[in-house]
């Protein structure tokens, strides 16, 4: 998939979705920047790595989501806008435009029209805990649980539990 | 200090945010343009700077 050659892709920092003692909540803008440049070294992130003032302007004016993403056409307008990042729809996306750019070469005359699209994506709770403990330890961990037994109940995080304990047992 | 930059996960897991998402900045609108700082640089940038030449695709997100 030539996606790399449709779009430019940026990535834009938010406050911390999971403040630990390693990675708090930003204090400083500073210290945010720092953050994101930690980010893309562990990532190894290719992408600019734009990071939002200390107040989340930006964020706030996009939704103010954890894991959004955004297409924006050339002229700024929004063509696609998801709750949560998941390759398989930006794929999609990106293959409409490619469509649509071919179409405009052609000099051939197109019309926006609207979609609504409520796509299921894989949900690896363990896995995502798993990564968030080696990132920030286990109080982050142990939030996000009380947070989604709070709000889904206990039957939501058994697996994570397992996780957890068997993890515990290790330290 | 703003609860923005939270010091704990909160409790309700943005569920307010993920409600009124569907009607914030629909597809068809103009896209905010606020000022960012470009971490590699300490530049400062604007996302109109990415979108300019064609399509931007704008990923939001952060280390935790």
């Amino acid at each position: 998939m030539s996606s790399e050659h449709d779009a430019t892709f940026v990535f834009v920092y938010t406050r911390e979705a999971h403040p630990s003692d390693r990675f708090p909540g930003h204090r400083s803008l500073d210290q945010k920047i720092a953050n994101a440049r930690a980010m893309v070294d562990r990532l190894g992130f290719k992408r600019p790595m734009l990071v939002d003032d200390l107040e989340g302007t930006l964020h706030h004016g996009f939704g103010r989501l954890p894991n959004m993403t955004y297409i924006l056409n050339a002229s700024g307008t929004v063509t696609y806008r998801a709750s949560w990042t998941d390759p398989r729809t930006i794929a999609v996306a990106l293959e409409q435009t490619r469509f649509e750019r071919g179409e405009r070469r052609a000099k051939r005359r197109t019309t926006p029209y609207y979609v609504e699209w409520l796509p299921q994506r894989l949900n690896d709770d363990v896995g995502f805990v798993s990564d968030l403990f080696d990132v920030g330890g286990g109080r982050p961990v142990e939030e996000f649980v009380a947070a989604m037994e709070e709000l889904e109940g206990a039957s939501a995080t058994k697996a994570i539990r397992e996780w957890w304990d068997d993890k515990q047992k290790e330290l | 200090m703003s609860t923005y930059n939270y010091a704990s996960f909160p409790l309700d897991a943005d569920q307010e945010d993920f409600e009124r998402f569907p009607s914030v900045l629909p597809v068809g609108s103009k896209a905010p343009d606020h000022p960012l700082v470009d971490a590699a640089t300490g530049a400062q940038v604007r996302l109109s700077d990415f979108y300019r030449g064609g399509a931007a695709v704008i990923e939001f997100g952060s280390l935790t």
